[in-house]
């Protein structure tokens, strides 16, 4: 006999000889078995779909561009609109400052008028159409002997490319008003009027950014609201030409200018 | 007029019962050559059953319906116990324990001596003369079920031959038999 048929015939004799045991409790053990493979897939799929869903959605949060992209803060800035939004090189993640309002733009003001000057009747103001942006805040302030109102006003027009951004308040060879050029092309108007027929004088240092942004600072003698006076104060502006050029220099108000915007929390 | 239904009614789909009644059925089987795979080791043998049967289970609906779900059977159990001896330890634990049975053996002579040498081989190369000279499948069959191919299958059944010559001797069936007094 070849050794392959007396080896087949030998494990024949082997198998056979060693039934199992109970093939009805090994097809029931089988089943139950089965029944436990079957749930811990169920389990593992439910978990590993809930695990994909959580990461589809973290990376949807992730991938989404901020809000704070098409805010007011990104105007002047170019992105190709045929280039689609999943190919688009997005900007450094540098944080983004919020939108300044006209309320925190009374408390700076407040902030950098000289510490002599008591102020009372504060006003505030915000504005915006065609895309450009105005913050004004006010106040009524008094040095103990004259009384008179100061004033900052932040404007923030879109930038148009070939356009220069703003005009100047002195264009137009206006009398008394001297504009000198600052650095990084800005530009500070200094305008003094004498007083007019009526007494009123208001004076004004406008800087005007190559950006199209411009603040105003004004001191005048002419009665804010809540000042329960119509006619002007019979004294001049309490802020001096210095002054106001100090002030509207003042780089306190940059990033301001930079973000302007939001609502009005008038006092 | 009748409105009795004259169709004949469709067949129920296949439940548990049928896996029940299939695992009944091929259990024997399964469990004999789960024996020779594991060198006589009785117990593994049975989880070893167990283990295969179960992975057939949750698609049970679908295997039930193929043309030959007891070969299909043989073939997961052969993977499964070279995937537990690669994994060599595990984790499942046995559902139920069977109580020791008298083996009512011809010839445990030839028994031991044959799982002894069994257990001498790799666990593929056992695989490989179980399913040749026990399940009598071909050369084709062995390669398609352990994923080798025909080259791999045949040189390995010639090693394990050798190995089992080597190791048995020619004619070990013979000499194994008591000698039948003359009368």
């Amino acid at each position: 006999m070849p050794f392959e048929d007396e080896f087949s015939h030998a494990l024949r004799e082997a198998a056979e000889a060693s039934p199992p045991t109970s093939v009805e409790l090994l097809a029931i053990g089988a089943a139950q078995r089965g029944r436990r493979r079957k749930r811990r897939r169920t389990v593992v799929a439910s978990a590993s779909a809930m695990a994909a869903m959580a990461c589809v959605g973290v990376l949807t949060l992730q991938l989404r561009p901020s809000a704070d992209v098409s805010s007011p803060s990104t105007v002047g800035t170019t992105a190709d609109p045929a280039t689609p939004a999943a190919t688009r090189k997005l900007p450094p993640l540098t944080p983004v400052p919020a939108p300044v309002t006209s309320g925190q733009l009374l408390e700076l003001f407040k902030a950098e008028l000289p510490a002599d000057l008591r102020l009372s009747n504060a006003m505030t103001q915000d504005g915006s159409a065609g895309g450009s942006v105005q913050l004004t805040a006010a106040y009524t302030a008094t040095d103990g002997h004259h009384t008179g109102g100061v004033e900052i006003n932040l404007t923030r027009a879109p930038a148009h490319p070939g356009q220069r951004a703003s005009v100047g308040p002195c264009s137009g060879g206006i009398p008394d008003c001297t504009t000198t050029a600052e650095p990084g092309g800005a530009s500070l108007s200094l305008y003094l009027p004498a007083q007019a027929a009526g007494g009123e004088q208001n004076w004004t240092a406008t800087l005007d950014r190559p950006d199209g942004s411009a603040l105003t600072i004004s001191a005048g003698n002419i009665p804010g609201p809540g000042s329960g006076r119509d006619t002007p104060y019979p004294n001049a502006p309490l802020l001096s030409a210095a002054q106001l050029t100090a002030l509207a220099l003042d780089p306190v108000w940059q990033p301001l200018m930079a973000n302007p915007g939001g609502t009005s929390t008038a006092g | 007029m009748d409105h009795s239904p004259t169709s004949k009614p469709e067949p129920a789909p296949p439940g548990p019962l049928d896996f029940l009644d299939f695992a009944a059925a091929q259990g024997g089987r399964l469990y004999r050559t789960a024996y020779l795979l594991t060198g006589g080791d009785s117990h593994l043998a049975e989880d070893l059953v167990q283990e295969a049967l179960s992975r057939l289970y949750p698609r049970w609906k679908r295997l039930s319906r193929l043309e030959n779900p007891a070969g299909y059977a043989h073939t997961v159990l052969v993977n499964t116990f070279l995937s537990l001896r690669r994994r060599r330890s595990s984790s499942e634990l046995v559902t139920f324990q069977f109580s020791e049975v008298a083996v009512h053996d011809g010839d445990p002579t030839l028994r031991l001596t044959l799982l002894d040498a069994l257990r001498d081989l790799s666990a593929q190369d056992r695989a490989v003369l179980v399913l040749r000279f026990w399940e009598d499948r071909s050369i084709e069959e062995t390669a398609a079920a352990l994923r080798l191919t025909s080259t791999a299958v045949r040189s390995r059944s010639h090693r394990a031959l050798n190995r089992m010559r080597a190791l048995l001797g020619t004619g070990f069936a013979e000499r194994s038999r008591p000698a039948v007094e003359p009368r």
